[in-house]
């Protein structure tokens, strides 16, 4: 189901549903874009291309609270977090992040479902955006990923005019959001095809196609676990999680017990999932044995993870070319650079394909 | 065409004086609107042949000592290093507090003119009040001032019709305005947007701990978790931790993806310790570190 809907009509949607709903939408702070929940419809920012920051964290938190204990009269007293969440609408989610929430919900949700992953999941409407320009370092179509794919979305808002969206109703949930609030909408014109807005950069992208083979690289990761690139390239990483924290799909974790102070000066242990990165020199780091001692074989783990185990254990690649790790890395550690690195090396081993 | 730098460094390489040069090295990134981006990072030559991808010029921000502490970079018996004067400032505390051998390095000194800020600032803030524009510790000069000062000079045009004053001393000016209260709070604004991804930290060539007290469980002395009270310790660990020693390099603020004012906070230490102990680091190698050195003259009126 198609429909149009205008900025004007958007902005009264948007307006109108932020009584009811928690509204999450990409802003811009200390130029750095990032979803923050809105309380007016003035703080969005709309941008050309997915934030800086991916929605992630309103899924799998930064630090989540698992439970709390405190210590009373020689009984531990456990309290659980609540579960209850009222309901949520992301805005303005590009592909590329909505794919990588289909990676995390195989994740978290397939073989044991992780509880509070998919409460957030369940209670959350996601407003997509098609890309009408690519990003300045997106690689989407390199890895299978078209700029306007509506897969897995609610709704799908695409640009066709300067003020005019086309929605694609695409789920339940967005059909019954949609009946809901469908006096915001208009009927779309079936006579008029209502073409995407697309710069002529997007048309070159989409001309360009994949820069790199996933298939072919997912072959040579198989027999090159141990290879002189890895030293070569991982040799300028310092060790820092920007990579793997603004990664869409990455998702390590640790687990820290901490105190919480309170104003009387009581206190209780909690216990909490923290954001953990594979980058760190402490990520496999046991009492007895370090079996990642060096920082080319942490690198090696985060591309193996990637573009082998993955699609081992998923048949599919676990990079959804979204282009933040290049983009961010302080010195400079490019992802494309390293798989066409790979692409050419298969190449050399294996002939043309 | 060769120049100087190249060729000099093709000569350490082939004398075999060093087994490694640390250095700049110009890479192209792919972008999707417009043509390949050109942009400079670390480098690490081992072969003569390869000293043809040096590059110096004022793209270069990267503070390379940061690597000096590394286990790889260690394991070769004597390294060369492109630097900065400012770089050179952090080489020399690191020489000060004995984590590298004055004899194992072979200094190159870059004549810098200042290098560009990121965050569309023309210049970085730390080239404003520079003084080591020739460094002050070098086995080699490499002096390119020329190239530079042309470049820089348009730049410095528009800084002058803009009317700027010296952000820095601006930024000090302001926070030192505001009342204790609100300062708090502007910190507190500041340190809940960290993520805890440690840039800051792996960047810093003076945080060259093995073990950082962030990292320790057993106990836990500063909560993981990226909220409030864990970001708040851990940074003021790491400017009391950099007190005396950060050269103000500026590689924490430039790092940091949330774009948060890391330098303020030593900037301000640097300051404090100025002024009361006359001392500033990383100008000589043989001076001692201004906390393993004591004077019965030494101002102590904050003890209290």
């Amino acid at each position: 189901m198609t429909k149009l809907i205008s900025r004007d009509n958007l902005k009264k949607l948007i307006s109108k549903v932020l009584t009811s709903f928690q509204v999450i939408a990409p802003v811009n702070e200390n130029n750095v874009s990032f979803f923050k929940r809105i309380s007016v419809y003035e703080q969005i920012k709309w941008e050309d291309n997915n934030p800086t920051k991916s929605p992630k964290e309103f899924f799998f938190a930064p630090s989540d609270d698992l439970f709390r204990y405190q210590m009373k009269n020689k009984n531990i007293l456990l309290r659980e977090p609540s579960n209850h969440h009222d309901q949520r609408i992301i805005l303005g989610i590009r592909p590329c992040d909505m794919a990588a929430l289909n990676i995390l919900d195989r994740v978290f949700l397939e073989d044991g479902k992780d509880l509070l992953y998919s409460a957030l999941r369940d209670n959350t409407l996601l407003i997509g955006q098609s890309c009408r320009t690519p990003g300045k370092y997106c690689f989407c179509s390199s890895v299978g990923i078209n700029p306007d794919d509506s897969q897995n979305m609610d709704l799908m808002l695409t640009d066709i005019e300067k003020n005019l969206f086309l929605v694609k109703v695409v789920s339940e949930k967005g059909e019954k959001f949609f009946s809901h609030f469908s006096s915001f909408f208009q009927e779309a014109d079936a006579t008029n095809g209502h073409t995407p807005v697309q710069t002529k950069e997007m048309v070159d992208y989409l001309k360009r196609g994949a820069l790199f083979n996933v298939q072919n690289i997912n072959e040579w990761l198989n027999e090159n676990f141990e290879h002189p690139i890895w030293s070569e390239i991982a040799a300028k990483c310092i060790g820092c999680g920007v990579c793997t924290f603004f990664c869409p799909t990455c998702h390590c974790f640790d687990i820290s017990d901490e105190n919480v102070v309170y104003r009387d000066s009581s206190f209780q242990g909690v216990r909490r999932r923290i954001w953990d990165s594979c980058s760190f020199d402490h990520f496999t780091k046991m009492p007895m044995h370090q079996p990642r001692p060096t920082q080319d074989r942490r690198f090696r783990q985060r591309i193996m993870h990637k573009f082998k185990y993955f699609i081992d254990r998923f048949q599919q690649g676990a990079c959804v070319g979204c282009g933040r790790c290049r983009s961010l890395c302080p010195v400079g550690i490019d992802i494309i650079e390293v798989l066409e690195r790979i692409h050419c090396l298969s190449y050399q081993s294996h002939g043309v394909k | 065409m060769i120049t100087l730098l190249q060729a000099k460094t093709w000569e350490l390489l082939q004398q075999k004086e060093v087994s490694l040069i640390l250095g700049y090295g110009e890479f192209s990134r792919k972008i999707n609107n417009g043509p390949e981006q050109r942009i400079i990072s670390p480098i690490f030559i081992t072969k003569p042949e390869e000293t043809s991808s040096l590059v110096w010029n004022d793209r270069c921000v990267f503070n390379l000592s940061t690597y000096l502490t590394g286990k790889e970079v260690k394991a070769h018996h004597k390294v060369a290093i492109m630097a900065k004067g400012c770089d050179i400032k952090s080489i020399c505390v690191l020489i000060q507090e004995n984590q590298i051998k004055r004899e194992d390095l072979i200094i190159i000194g870059l004549t810098c003119q200042g290098v560009i800020g990121d965050k569309e600032r023309p210049k970085a803030e730390k080239c404003d009040s520079c003084q080591l524009k020739t460094p002050h510790i070098y086995d080699i000069l490499i002096d390119s001032a020329e190239a530079q000062t042309k470049k820089l000079n348009q730049v410095e045009k528009k800084v002058e019709s803009k009317n700027c004053v010296n952000p820095v001393q601006e930024k000090f000016d302001r926070m030192d305005k505001m009342n204790p209260q609100d300062r708090w709070q502007y910190c507190l604004d500041q340190f809940s947007k960290c993520i805890r991804c440690y840039a800051c930290r792996q960047v810093c060539p003076l945080c060259y701990c093995e073990k950082c007290i962030t990292d320790k469980s057993t106990p836990q002395w500063i909560e993981k978790s990226p909220l409030l009270p864990g970001n708040l310790s851990f940074h003021i660990m790491r400017a009391f931790h950099l007190t005396g020693r950060c050269v103000d390099c500026g590689e924490c603020e430039r790092a940091c993806p949330m774009n948060l004012p890391l330098t303020t906070l030593n900037k301000k230490m640097a300051q404090v310790v100025k002024d009361m102990y006359h001392y500033e680091s990383g100008l000589k190698t043989d001076e001692e570190p201004l906390f393993g050195s004591f004077q019965l003259e030494d101002e102590e009126s904050f003890i209290k």
